[in-house]
């Protein structure tokens, strides 16, 4: 019995810490905060029926972040590609807080990122972002090591192309870059 | 637009979930994390919390019934 009461309370442990990363991986996933909760809540509901298979010790976060995954992929399955289809919400969604140093650069990321492909986008948020490796995001992902990595090459280009950043910079572009990008837009 | 006077300190702020090595820290894998830890300190949301409890009720409910003697 006590074994049974050590597990469920462990297990209740692991979970809530990996919540936060766990939501912040459906909202960068799905680009809006309401489809991230309902996705966390699947995810939630789901590990938790199952928490008898799942192995104490071993990575709680992965074995979350897959369940979520499987999840997001099902209902973009059954509602087509609505997920990815809206754009125009986050801006209304995001918090932002008044000293959020940056915080309109974030809202055109988000919106930069739910451009991607799906798979390019889990990719980099997997591995850049929720501090999995590659070994980890590609069992995550089910592919292998090469096409994580490839992935996220692609997403990162992309993500340059959008935001019209360069790899160096930190925050937006070199002002001479930034004119250079207004011009062949405008011409 | 506002320049950030330390362009170092994003990148000691965010000091959870470390990419490989090999991942260039570039522009935007230094701006995926700021998102993502902003949205991971934004902390759990109380719908989520509720969730937890019903299901935590739910359990001992369940439990309660499978061994009324213990």
């Amino acid at each position: 019995m006590a074994d049974a009461e050590n597990h469920q309370l462990e297990f209740k442990r692991e979970l809530l810490k990996t919540l936060p990363s766990l939501r912040a991986f459906a909202i960068s996933l799905t680009g809006t905060y309401d489809k991230a909760d309902d996705l966390v809540q699947e995810a939630v509901v789901r590990a938790w029926s199952r928490q008898d298979s799942f192995e104490l010790g071993t990575n709680m976060k992965a074995w979350l972040f897959t369940i979520l995954r499987n999840e997001f992929y099902s209902q973009m399955r059954k509602r087509g590609r609505e997920i990815s289809d809206a754009e125009g919400t986050y801006t209304e969604q995001m918090s932002v807080h008044p000293n959020q140093i940056g915080a309109l650069d974030m809202k055109d990321f988000l919106e930069a990122l739910n451009k991607l492909a799906e798979d390019q986008r889990e990719a980099i948020i997997l591995v850049c972002a929720s501090g999995f490796s590659y070994e980890e995001a590609a069992n995550i992902c089910g592919c292998a090591v090469g096409t994580i990595k490839s992935r996220i090459n692609r997403a990162r280009g992309r993500l340059q192309e959008l935001l019209g950043i360069d790899g160096e910079s930190d925050y937006g572009p070199e002002p001479h870059i930034a004119a250079v990008l207004r011009h062949t837009v405008s011409v | 637009m506002m320049n950030n006077p330390n362009s170092e300190n994003p990148k000691k702020r965010l000091n959870g979930g470390l990419p490989p090595a090999d991942v260039v820290q570039d522009g935007i894998a230094l701006r995926l994390r700021e998102l993502y830890s902003n949205i991971e300190n934004e902390g759990i949301p109380d719908n989520l919390l509720h969730l937890l409890e019903k299901l935590d009720e739910a359990e001992r409910a369940q439990t309660a019934k499978q061994s009324p003697e213990v």
